[in-house]
């Protein structure tokens, strides 16, 4: 019976491991800060809908490479990944209809659009099916040392956004209404965030695949939230939490044998079991460690 | 019967000239509200000065939201305009159910989000340039023990509190309000309109407030507008005159704004509301 692989064999080969586990906790934690708006604003479902077009914008530049092999240096992967995530971001942005049924159902239709034309037209490029199963199940366990460097590049990007407009996202975010009042540029704002959201999915979907970027998009903030007293420590934590799931998910698929995507969802919700178990433990502990008052 | 009365009250003109140091912080000229190109509510037309509480009442889906909407620039009016001089900072508190209290924020962190009005976004030493601003604002809402709390805990009355604080601390000229205490009985109510009043006084605050129970709130009011798409009605004046109204009469009953008070058949509004016996 074959020995189970042990942590110290995972750190002998680090060299190995390295890059697909700096990729992993580095898109943890950039997804990890956007998810705080995706979950405060209730746009869990634009993140699923953004991920899967991401999938399909990969899926158009494999299928094209295939078929005018000369463009290949223009029809990259990540470019298609890109433009197909922009476009689906624009499409709910400019819907005059009012938040509500309609929008959930445009949502509904980018989701299954992406979903349904990345199978549809995986099955039409054979060669490279291995890179579209990894694109929907997040089983990349190889990362070129090139996504690793674009995926720090996006990730400095969009921090350093996030940091100029951090008062604007956060104002329009919790009251679009007041902002507007105050003269702010809403729409431009709003824009400006979305951009951020499509950019940051694009790239992590390109590399990691549609799974985890969506965990990663959802539950470290979830987590967060939970905890955090304003905004910005819910960032911070979540960030945290992110990082930290992507770079246990991928340590865990390497320990128990599993595909990566899959280890890195199930670590993010660990740490959301981890932060209930310590809000509710928490408060007894406290009251235990209290002095007790004399009668 | 459709019959427009803001008309019926400008006719009177006013018994005292307006004081020209007193600039208008809003008004509404033959204003027309409504949504796609169909107005809501007869033309409306008012000018609102510092020191002046108006407010806004009338039956459920009369428009006064939108009304106040367009005055804001948040809705485009079918007709009319909107006249609100730049240097004048506007500040705005809206529906307590517009706002998501689930949103991970300490009291002192909401009121602080108040103080940037521009594009500075990149500017970390805001709140502490302005501490004692801070500090004051929450004093005079009476939230400064709690400004360490997160906004979910705080009781309705506070959360009301501290939406105000949010609107007033930088410092505007004209504060418009929407239903500010539809969530809060009638002891706080009462407390909340106290304050709003002396903000109005010593502030010499602009105020716009749409109300829907008059009782808290009759005596503070300088104005009223009363408006009732239903019925095509807007009436638009000094609290005394438009009390004497029958459309007012007829959705509110009998009221003496200025209890004690002998009345004078002299006192009338103009358009403008420029009378303004109680400020």
């Amino acid at each position: 019976m074959p020995e189970s692989p042990t942590l110290s064999q995972f750190f002998d080969a680090w060299e190995l491991f390295r890059v697909p586990t700096l990729a992993g906790t580095v898109a943890g934690a950039v997804l990890g800060f956007l998810g705080v708006y995706i979950v405060l604003r209730r746009m869990v479902f634009l993140t699923a809908a953004l991920s899967q077009c991401a999938g399909l914008g990969v899926v158009i530049a494999f299928y094209l490479r295939t078929k005018a092999p000369y463009l290949a240096n223009v029809i990259t992967p990540t470019a298609g990944a890109l433009l197909s995530t922009v476009a689906a971001a624009l499409i709910p942005m400019f819907d005059p209809t009012p938040i509500g049924n309609r929008r959930d159902a445009l949502l509904g239709a980018l989701f299954l659009v992406g979903a349904a034309g990345t199978l549809a037209l995986g099955t039409r490029i054979v060669e490279e099916i291995h890179d579209v199963e990894s694109l929907l199940f997040g089983s990349a366990v190889v990362v070129l040392e090139k996504d690793l460097t674009a995926l720090v590049f996006t990730g400095s990007l969009v921090f350093l956004i996030h940091l100029i407009f951090l008062r604007g996202f956060s104002q329009t975010s919790f009251d679009a209404t007041d902002a507007r009042v105050r003269g702010l540029p809403v729409k431009f704002i709003q824009l400006a965030l979305l951009l951020t959201l499509a950019l940051s999915i694009s790239i992590t979907t390109r590399i990691l695949g549609a799974l985890p970027v969506f965990a990663f998009s959802v539950m470290p903030a979830v987590a967060a939230l939970r905890t955090a007293s304003n905004i910005r420590r819910a960032m911070l934590l979540a960030s945290v939490i992110g990082g930290a799931s992507g770079f246990c998910g991928y340590v865990a698929a390497f320990l128990y044998n599993l595909p990566v995507g899959a280890s890195q969802v199930l670590s993010t919700m660990a740490f959301l079991a981890l932060t209930i178990g310590v809000e509710w433990v928490g408060p007894i502990v406290t009251g235990y460690l209290q002095p007790k008052r004399p009668i | 019967m459709a019959t427009n009365l803001t008309k019926s009250l400008e006719q009177k003109g006013p018994l005292s000239a307006p004081n020209p140091q007193r600039q208008p912080v809003l008004k509404l000229d033959q204003l027309r509200v409504g949504y796609g190109g169909r107005a809501l509510l007869p033309p409306v037309s008012l000018t609102i000065h510092p020191g002046e509480l108006w407010v806004v009442l009338g039956p459920n889906g009369s428009g006064k939201s939108t009304l106040l909407k367009t005055a804001l620039g948040l809705l485009s009016p079918v007709s009319g305009t909107v006249f609100i001089p730049q240097t004048v900072p506007v500040s705005f508190v809206p529906q307590r159910s517009h706002i998501d209290f689930s949103f991970p924020m300490r009291v002192i962190d909401y009121v602080a989000d108040g103080l940037d009005r521009s594009w500075s976004f990149l500017n970390p030493l805001l709140r502490l340039k302005h501490r004692d601003t801070l500090l004051q604002t929450l004093r005079e809402v009476d939230l400064e023990p709690e400004k360490y709390k997160p906004l979910r805990q705080l009781s309705e009355g506070q959360r009301q509190r501290a939406m105000l604080a949010r609107a007033i601390i930088s410092n505007p000229s004209l504060l418009i309000l929407d239903e500010p205490t539809s969530a809060l009985d009638i002891r706080s109510e009462r407390s909340a309109f106290e304050l709003l009043h002396n903000l109005c006084c010593h502030r010499q605050l602009a105020m716009m407030v749409v109300v829907h129970h008059l009782h808290a709130v009759a005596q503070k009011a300088t104005h009223f507008l009363l408006v009732d798409g239903d019925h095509q009605v807007v009436v638009a004046g000094a609290s005394e005159h438009v009390a004497r109204n029958a459309s007012f009469v007829g959705h509110y009953g009998v009221f003496d704004p200025c209890p004690g008070q002998e009345e004078n058949d002299d006192t009338h509004s103009d358009e403008t509301g420029g009378i303004n016996n109680h400020a």
